[in-house]
């Protein structure tokens, strides 16, 4: 690690063509560095003023100039990492950004370790543990929605509800350590039942913020929805409906597909990976076989799993039990079916879904659902969520230790200190959320995981 | 008193009990020692209340026992009432406390140090300190002469620019109706030492006989009381009652009334109180709601005249204290031997020392007691005994004896000095130690043995069946390994005999139901215990710990895990020549108190007040880069 005296320089966008690149610099150094590498076309030296843009050559260190770009200036503290910055816009052509990244360094600047920007503007409290985190999700985020959740919590939202809630478990301690320290009369008998009717609702509070994990991590990440079934039931032609695309190659010979195929798509604002798979069936070739495993595999990962099925009039759909939770059962090719006949089969299996892939009926239905059982809800994008493991796996030791502590509350006799205790370490496990005592390791982590520039 | 030379190996100002623990730690570590004090007579006085231990301090008396400190052994001589408190609370918090025989105590302590062969007195005053450039070489006493030595621990208590108040009425003194000490505070000062002020009060004294004591309440102590020392063998102590009586409206009506003739409200008195200890004027003003407040008449010796009244600490004027005071039943023809009065004191903050009690500016120099801010005659004898032993360890030239956070409330104690803001006396509690599941009263044997004897703090003797102890405590503990029988499961549990029979099974297993305890478990297992060679105050002792340890097992091995957790700062040394105020990337805020406390590891430094992780992360860097 480096002192954060010196001046880091970094591209700020993804290394590639592009309309417009952006390179970014910060620390003390940053404004001369500037100076040096830039010139207005008169010949004279550019004034930067804070919070404008500045149109500029760029030059070499014998004055060419090699391209021309828009300059931003962030004055100190008022920047994102707390230190004096800029941000250069150049073409999006990865020679001109490496360029301007040479220039820098060769005027005293070095490149930035990843995620020193954030780490920088951490250590000079511009944002808290929470915060940063944030930062990173909110560069990998796949949809909208993710993107501004994730906003919501760099403006810290979810460090004030936790805030919140370490407000209380607070109070709820003071109340234990008074009779710990001070009260030399016995133990009130009102007392257990007002703490356990005071530890309660944080418990629930907790663990519905927990609940909120999940639609945090679906909107990041995306959603894994498999299909599965047969061979030839038609798996590979929903896929391509349901997408509207012709990714996978349908046949009428079953086993056409032997690798799984994926294509992403935004459903109600929600990235949602579909994934067409190998069909199982028993005496398939060695190739085949692979695909089988995978498939396996990919449906034990999978957040929903759409069962695939073919109507077949001489043996009824004698299916295992449907866990309707994480799977929708589906009836397909009902273009091949007797209209009264559908009608019957309808009533007679009322949890199947019933479309045709080929023609497209029955499609939204089948959206809407795969919709409700992700739990996508409108209000989503409304509230906060959990986004990383870290933030779900300390929430879920506050509930552990709140969980013993009301265990401890339910017997008769219990001991005080012990529910201090427990008490204690659910502030501990949310402490290393908000970064009040989050020792360096956690900090360190959160870091690396950011990529360079952000 | 043999030698005339005026040289000593340790000089100890002030014979209060951080002094008396000094001067009794520091003569059995063979130094010569000198101590100055204004009057020999009141060596080991209490005070305030004729009580020892307590929530928390009880904890401290048993640590000082390891150590060899005084006061455990005379509080179990001069103890008239001894109790278990937080009973009701969890066991790791469970604390001993005594109620004193003040005047026993007093000849107790004079006893065993006033006629030490290694030990001399100067009934005299300190009005400087002598220094070579920054080591100090010795002291200036008022009459003129100077005293030599290489370590000087100072234990003045509240005699430093002592002011007592009683209503407007201001007196100067260190204890009502003693001399205060003039001059050291200012010559500390000019050294660079950096010095403020803080309040205590104490009740009024009543006449014994002129209390109603049919309407008050007695309450007497345990009826199987155990000692505070290790060392005590033969204990059998009187049981004497407290009484509670309660105040009524009519009693608060009084104080409200009067509230502008206390100078803590008339702005007379700008030192800080503690918040824990509020007077009744505070207690009343701030709880308007509460109609009464449970008040304590505590004989000060046996067959004594003087009846302390724990929880009416006052410094309103006189008249008013008794007025207020004859609206109680109980006290209705009260008569005062002495009125409650505050006084107000200097200190000297101890962000300023090692952890080692030694200055950070002056070496050689040690601080111990009520001038480093606390309050309570069991936090004065902590420090004082650590402030002794290091004294005799610098002269040796030897490691200081620093305890840490996870092993000693002593520790806790002088982390928390050193590295936190004194705003207000300084009390100890158990909230204080983040590892108190570790640091139970029942267990510093345990925790300290070993080092009391590296210290050589710890007779032979005591250290040998203290082993011995700790032992068989462990045996017993593996001894609960073995099963046992059906028929004994159901002795123990009758209700498992209507559902499937059980599975012989380890005993600890049945131990560790919240349901049974360790007098259900049957003797076979304990048959080691009824050795004569242990001291038979011990073996309840032992059972209890062995219960303890088997119970809690769980919860002991979370905080060993905190424990190493902290470790991992802990013992990150800070350079010596850190210059704080340079960098830019702390906050403010963290950079003045950085600067004033110079912590000496990063433990230390996380534990400065107005410090953030943020700070830590930059001071890490720092450090490691």
């Amino acid at each position: 690690m480096n002192t954060p005296a010196d001046t880091i320089v970094a591209p700020a966008t993804p290394f590639g063509f592009g309309g417009i690149s952006v390179v970014r610099l910060s620390g003390p150094f940053s404004e001369k560095i500037v100076y040096t590498i830039t010139s207005l076309p008169n010949g004279k030296k550019p004034l930067f003023k804070p919070r404008q843009s500045t149109h500029t050559l760029l030059v070499e260190k014998n004055g060419a100039t090699f391209d021309d770009g828009l300059i931003t200036f962030f004055k100190s503290p008022s920047s994102y990492t707390g230190e004096d910055s800029f941000e250069i816009s150049c073409h999006g052509n990865p020679t001109i950004v490496q360029k301007i990244i040479d220039r820098c360094c060769e005027e005293g600047a070095r490149m930035a370790e990843p995620g020193e920007f954030t780490r920088r503007s951490f250590i000079n409290g511009k944002i808290d543990l929470l915060q940063a985190e944030s930062v990173s999700s909110l560069i990998y985020s796949k949809s909208c929605e993710g993107a501004s959740l994730n906003h919501k919590i760099l403006q810290g939202k979810l460090s004030k509800k936790i805030i919140e809630i370490k407000e209380k478990i607070i109070t709820l301690l003071i109340m234990v350590e008074f009779e710990l320290d001070f009260s030399e009369e016995d133990l009130q008998p009102d007392l257990r039942k007002n703490l356990l009717s005071k530890i309660k609702p944080i418990l629930s509070e907790i663990e519905k913020l927990l609940s909120t994990r999940k639609e945090g991590r679906l909107l990041t990440e995306g959603a894994l929805v498999v299909i599965t079934g047969k061979p030839n039931v038609g798996k590979s032609t929903l896929l391509n409906s349901l997408t509207e695309t012709d990714r996978a190659i349908t046949s009428p010979i079953p086993g056409t597909t032997r690798d799984s195929i994926e294509v992403s798509l935004l459903l109600f604002g929600v990235p949602v990976r579909f994934c067409d798979t190998a069909g199982i069936r028993k005496g398939a070739v060695d190739v085949e076989q692979e695909g089988i495993r995978r498939t396996k595999i990919l449906t034990q990962k999978a957040d929903l799993v759409l069962c695939l099925y073919e109507y077949k009039k001489n043996h009824t759909n004698k299916q295992k039990p449907v866990d309707l939770r994480q799977e929708i059962h589906i009836i397909n090719k009902t273009d091949l079916i007797m209209p009264g006949e559908l009608k019957n089969l309808k009533k007679l299996l009322p949890n199947y879904v019933f479309i045709s892939a080929k023609k497209k009926d029955g499609l939204n239905i089948l959206k809407r659902k795969i919709k409700d059982l992700l739990g996508i809800s409108s209000s989503l994008s409304n509230t906060f969520s959990l986004t990383t493991a870290r933030q779900r796996i300390a929430l879920e030791d506050t509930c552990n230790c709140l969980a013993a502590g009301i265990k401890l509350l339910q017997d008769n006799n219990f001991s005080c200190e012990l529910l201090s205790f427990e008490l204690c370490s659910a502030l501990d496990s949310i402490d290393s959320l908000l970064g009040t005592t989050a020792p360096n390791e956690i900090i360190n982590r959160v870091f690396s995981s950011f990529c360079v520039g952000k | 008193m043999k030698h005339k030379s005026k040289h000593f190996d340790v000089i100890v100002v002030g014979a209060g009990h951080a002094g008396v623990e000094s001067v009794h730690a520091a003569v059995k570590l063979k130094q010569r020692v000198a101590l100055v004090t204004l009057d020999p007579a009141s060596l080991g006085r209490m005070s305030c209340n004729p009580a020892i231990g307590g929530i928390a301090k009880g904890q401290l008396v048993r640590e000082l026992d390891v150590f060899g400190g005084l006061m455990p052994l005379i509080s179990d001589v001069s103890g008239v009432q001894f109790k278990l408190l937080n009973l009701s609370k969890g066991r790791a918090v469970w604390s001993p406390r005594a109620q004193i025989d003040k005047r026993v105590y007093e000849r107790s302590a004079q006893k065993a140090l006033l006629f030490h062969s290694r030990l001399k007195i100067f009934r005299d005053e300190v009005i400087n300190v002598l220094l070579i450039k920054n080591k100090i070489s010795g002291v200036l006493l008022r009459t003129g002469q100077a005293i030599h030595a290489p370590t000087v621990v100072l234990t003045c208590g509240t005699f430093l620019g002592g002011l007592v108040h009683i209503g407007e009425q201001k007196i100067q003194a260190g204890r009502m109706g003693e001399h205060r000490a003039e001059g050291i505070t200012e010559a500390l000062e000019s050294l660079g030492i950096r010095s403020g002020r803080l309040k205590t009060g104490t009740p009024p004294r009543l006449l014994r006989a002129s209390i109603n004591w049919d309407k008050t309440n007695a309450v007497f102590g345990d009826i199987n009381p155990i000692p505070f020392s290790y060392s005590t063998i033969n204990f059998s102590p009187p049981n004497l009652p407290c009484y509670h009586i309660k105040t009524n409206p009519e009693c608060h009506g009084v104080i409200q009334k009067n509230l502008f003739k206390s100078p803590m409200y008339s702005g007379d008195i700008t030192g800080v109180g503690p918040r824990y200890c509020p007077s009744i004027e505070d207690k009343i003003h701030r709880f308007v709601d509460k109609e009464s407040h449970l008040l304590y008449l505590e004989p000060e010796w046996t067959g004594s005249d003087q009846i302390y009244v724990n929880g009416f600490s006052t410094s309103l004027p006189e008249k008013i204290q008794l007025i207020a005071l004859r609206e109680i039943p109980a006290l209705k023809n009260v008569e005062f031997l002495r009125p409650g009065y505050a006084i107000e004191y200097s200190f000297f903050p101890p962000a300023q020392l090692k952890s080692s009690l030694e200055s950070k500016h002056i070496q050689g120099l040690f601080f111990a007691g009520q001038i480093n801010g606390t309050s309570g005659y069991e936090e004065a004898a902590a420090q004082g005994l650590i402030a002794g032993v290091n004294a005799s360890m610098y002269n040796k030239n030897q490691e200081p004896l620093v305890l840490g956070r996870d092993e000693a409330y002593i520790g806790v104690l002088i982390d928390d000095l050193i590295t936190k803001d004194t705003s207000e006396p300084y009390r100890m509690f158990t909230s204080r130690a983040e590892f108190r599941l570790l640091l139970r009263y029942s267990n510093a044997d345990m925790r300290l043995l070993e080092k009391a004897n590296r210290f050589n703090l710890i007779t032979n003797r005591l250290y040998d069946t203290l082993h011995k102890k700790l032992k068989l405590t462990s045996h017993t503990i593996g001894g609960l390994n073995g099963s046992l029988s059906q028929e004994e499961i159901f002795n123990i549990l009758p209700q498992l005999k209507t559902k499937k029979p059980p599975h012989p099974a380890p005993a600890k297993r049945f131990l560790k139901r919240p349901e049974v305890s360790i007098s259900s478990i049957p003797k076979r297992f304990f048959t080691e215990l009824n050795n004569k060679d242990i001291n038979p105050l011990w073996v309840r002792e032992i059972f209890l710990e062995v219960e303890t340890q088997i119970k809690y097992e769980g919860y002991i091995l979370r905080q060993l895990k905190q424990v190493e957790r902290m470790a991992k700062q802990e013992h990150v040394s800070i350079p010596h020549d850190i210059e704080y105020s340079k960098i830019n990337t702390l906050s403010k805020e963290a950079r003045e108190k950085l600067q004033f406390v110079r912590p000496e590891t990063l433990g230390q430094a996380f534990r400065v007040s107005g410090v953030t992780p943020a700070d830590i992360s930059v001071l890490s860097v720092l450090i490691y880069k």
